[in-house]
C-alpha cells in the first residue's frame, strides 16, 4: 500500500475501506474521489489503484486512445496471472480477462519486454485495459520470452494467448 | 444502429442475432469460454470470449461487457433477458460511452427495479394494486402492517423478483417466523434486506400486458399473455388470449399498462404484470419487467409484430408502431432441461438427439443442436415451442402433436410435463391458477 501517493486517501483509509467491503456482502467496489478511483473486486482477490493526474478521457477502440489515458497505465495495479503450459514446452501467458492489450507502461515508453528477455515470476510483462481501469499481468513462470503474440492496442478476449515463454531449466 | 454487442447467451442470443441479420445490421455476441460451442457463435458477426464460465466474471461483468462491446467498435448494446437486462449499471455505463442501449431509460429501469418506487408510479397513473404496506423494519412493524393488509398476507421483497424473498403469511403466529425468513433471503439474494406485506391473492392467474413506448409518452399494448402455469414462481407454458378474461376486463387492464407506460414515458418493449383475482374479478399491479420477455413471441404469434425488430428501431429513433389486430390464439411451451419426474430438478448433459418439430404455424427458438451439450452453469432453457392456430381448442390439439413430435435425448425436458399439461381437463376448460402445478405435486 506505500504506492498511494495521493493525500486525500491514506493507506489506513484504504485498509478500512477494504474491511468495510470484507465485511459487506457486496462483490466489488467503485470509489471516485475527484480523479482518483478506487476499484476492489472480493472475489479473485484484485484490488486496483489508479490515482490519475490526468484521467482518461475516453476509451473507444484500439486506435483513438489518447496520451492521457496511457498516462494513465503508468499506474500500479495488481492481478493474479494466468499461465498455461502448451504441449510444446512453452508456458502461455493468457488474458486472465477481455480487455485492451498494451505491452508497454505509457505511449512512448519501451515495452515491458521484447522476446528473448530473461523475466521472473513476478516481472510485468503487460498490461490489460477494461474500462480505464490497468491491470499488470506477470510472467507467472521465470524463463525467457520467445514471442509477443498480441497486438499492441488490440482487444484481446479472456482466455487468449498473449506471450510465450520457454521456461528456465527447473522453472 | 450498425452494429450491436449482444450481451446474452442462449436462445435470446440468437433471436436478436436473427432479428439484426434481417434489420441488415451486424453483431457481435459475448460469450463465456463454456459457451463456444453455441449456436448463437456461429451465427453471429463475429464473436468474443468475455470470461469463464461463471457468470459473475463474464454475463455479469459490466466492464468485460462494456470494454468487449467498445474493443468490438459496437454502437449498440442489447441485453436481451436476465443478466444484466434490468441493472441500470450497464444502462449508464452505455450512455456514458456512446453505445445506444437497447432498451428502456434508467430512470424507468430504476423506478421499476424497486417494487416500492413501482407501485407509486402504478397508484398516480391510477393502475391499481395489490392492498399492501410500505417497507417493514421489524417483525412487530410486519404484524402491524399485516392487521390492515388483512390474512392471508405475502411478505415480498422490496428489491425482489422471481418469487425470492417472497414469504405467505397464513395467520398472525406464522409471522416472525416468515418476516426473518424473507428479510434474511431478500439480503441474500439482492443484497436489500428491505420487505414489505401485500394482501395475497388466492386463485391467482397472472396476467401480462405487452407494450411498446416511444419515450415521450406515447405508448401501445399488444394485448395479453396469461403466463399462470408456473412451479415455484417460474413459469413454464404462457398463452395469449387468455382463457378467463371477458373482453371488458381485457380492455382495462390494457388500458391501465398503457397509463402506467404513458405516464413513465417509458422507451421500448415492456411488460406490466398483473395478478388477476378469478373469484372477485379484481386486477392488480404486480410489477413491470424493463426488458424483453421470454415469453414474448406468444404475442408475435397472435399479432403479427416482431418485438425485438420493434426494440431496434426504437433505439435508433424511429416511430411506435400502430396498435397491431389480434388474430387467433398462440401457445409457448418452455422445453427445459429439466426433469419433471424428480421436481424439475436441472440436468446438464450432451443433446445425443435434437429435433424439433416443424410445420406451418410452429415456432421453435433454441440455441441448441443435435450434439449440443448443455451446460451446467446457466439456466435450463433448451427451447420454446410456440404454436398458434385460430383458436385455444385447435392450438391444444397442435401443440400435442408438436410435442409428441419433438425428439430429444441425452437429457430429460418438460415435454412430459407438458403433454400431460394439455390433456389435463381443468387446464384445457379454462387454464390454471398460479399454485396449481405446486399443488399438484
Amino acid at each position: 500500500m506505500d504506492r498511494m501517493t495521493d493525500p486525500g486517501l491514506t493507506a489506513d483509509d484504504v485498509r478500512r475501506i477494504l474491511q468495510l467491503v470484507d465485511d459487506s456482502h457486496y462483490g466489488e467496489l467503485r470509489l471516485e474521489i475527484g480523479d482518483l478511483r478506487l476499484y476492489v473486486r472480493k472475489e479473485g482477490e484484485t484490488a486496483t489503484l489508479a490515482p490519475n493526474g490526468a484521467a482518461p478521457a475516453e476509451v473507444r477502440g484500439a486506435g483513438k486512445r489518447g496520451a492521457a489515458e496511457k498516462e494513465a497505465a503508468r499506474e500500479e495495479t495488481m492481478e493474479a496471472d494466468e499461465s498455461v503450459p502448451g504441449d510444446d514446452g512453452l508456458v502461455y501467458v493468457t488474458a486472465p480477462m477481455v480487455g485492451m492489450f498494451y505491452r508497454a507502461p505509457g505511449p512512448d515508453q519501451e515495452a515491458f519486454v521484447e522476446p528473448g528477455a530473461d523475466v521472473a515470476e513476478d516481472d510485468v510483462v503487460c498490461l490489460i485495459e477494461v474500462m480505464k481501469l490497468f491491470s499488470s499481468i506477470t510472467a507467472g513462470t521465470k524463463g525467457r520470452v520467445k514471442e509477443v503474440l498480441a497486438e499492441n492496442g488490440a482487444m484481446v478476449e479472456y482466455g487468449q494467448r498473449l506471450l510465450a515463454i520457454e521456461p528456465a531449466e527447473g522453472a | 444502429v450498425r452494429r450491436v454487442f449482444v450481451a446474452n447467451r442462449g436462445e435470446i442470443a440468437v433471436r436478436i442475432i436473427r432479428a439484426c441479420e434481417a434489420l441488415g445490421i451486424e453483431t457481435v455476441l459475448g460469450y463465456s469460454e463454456p459457451d463456444r460451442e453455441t449456436l448463437g457463435v456461429q451465427e453471429a458477426t463475429r464473436a468474443v470470449c468475455i470470461g469463464p464460465a461463471a457468470a459473475r466474471e463474464s454475463y455479469l461483468s459490466v466492464p468485460a461487457i462494456v470494454q468487449a462491446a467498445l474493443g468490438t467498435d459496437c454502437d449498440a448494446l442489447h441485453p436481451g433477458y436476465g443478466f444484466l437486462a434490468e441493472r441500470v449499471e450497464l444502462r449508464n455505463r452505455c450512455d456514458e460511452y456512446g453505445l445506444t442501449f437497447v432498451g428502456p431509460k434508467a430512470e424507468s429501469i430504476e423506478a421499476m427495479g424497486d417494487k416500492l418506487r413501482s407501485r407509486a408510479l402504478a397508484d398516480d397513473a391510477g393502475v391499481p394494486t395489490v392492498p399492501g404496506s410500505d417497507a417493514v423494519a421489524t417483525a412487530d412493524a410486519a404484524r402491524e402492517a399485516a392487521e390492515q393488509v388483512g390474512y392471508p398476507a405475502l411478505i415480498k421483497a422490496s428489491a425482489g423478483g422471481g418469487g425470492r424473498g417472497m414469504r405467505p403469511v397464513g395467520s398472525p403466529a406464522q409471522l416472525a417466523t416468515a418476516f426473518a425468513a424473507a428479510t434474511a433471503e431478500a439480503k441474500e439474494a439482492f443484497g436489500d434486506g428491505r420487505v414489505y406485506l401485500e394482501r395475497h391473492v388466492e386463485k391467482a392467474r397472472h396476467v401480462e400486458i405487452q407494450v411498446l413506448g416511444d419515450g415521450e409518452g406515447r405508448a401501445i399494448d399488444l394485448g395479453e399473455r396469461e403466463c399462470s402455469v408456473q412451479r415455484r414462481h417460474q413459469k413454464l407454458l404462457e398463452e395469449s388470449p387468455s382463457p378467463v378474461l371477458s373482453d371488458l376486463l381485457r380492455e382495462q387492464i390494457a388500458r391501465a399498462a398503457v397509463a402506467l407506460a404513458q405516464r413513465a414515458r417509458y422507451l421500448s418493449a415492456g411488460t406490466v404484470e398483473f395478478v388477476f383475482d378469478e373469484r372477485t374479478g379484481e386486477f392488480f399491479f404486480l410489477e413491470m419487467n424493463t426488458r424483453i420477455q421470454v415469453e414474448h413471441p406468444v404475442t408475435e404469434m397472435v399479432t403479427g409484430a416482431d418485438l425485438v425488430a420493434e426494440q431496434l428501431r426504437l433505439a435508433a429513433g424511429e416511430t411506435l408502431i400502430g396498435r397491431p389486430a389480434h388474430e387467433g390464439h398462440a401457445i409457448e411451451c418452455r422445453i427445459n432441461a429439466e426433469d419433471p419426474a424428480r421436481g424439475f430438478a436441472p440436468h446438464p448433459g450432451r443433446l445425443t438427439r435434437w429435433r424439433p418439430p416443424e410445420g406451418d404455424d410452429i415456432r421453435v427458438d433454441t440455441h441448441c443442436y443435435e450434439g449440443y451439450t448443455v451446460p451446467p452453469y446457466y439456466d435450463s432453457l433448451l427451447a420454446k415451442l410456440i404454436v398458434a392456430g385460430p383458436d385455444r381448442p385447435a392450438v391444444i390439439e397442435r401443440t400435442i402433436a408438436a410435442l409428441e413430435d419433438f425428439e430429444v435425448e441425452g437429457v430429460p425436458t418438460t415435454i412430459p410435463f407438458h403433454l400431460e399439461l394439455m390433456h389435463d381437463e381443468a387446464f384445457r376448460a379454462r387454464g390454471v391458477d398460479t399454485r396449481w402445478v405446486d399443488e399438484r405435486r
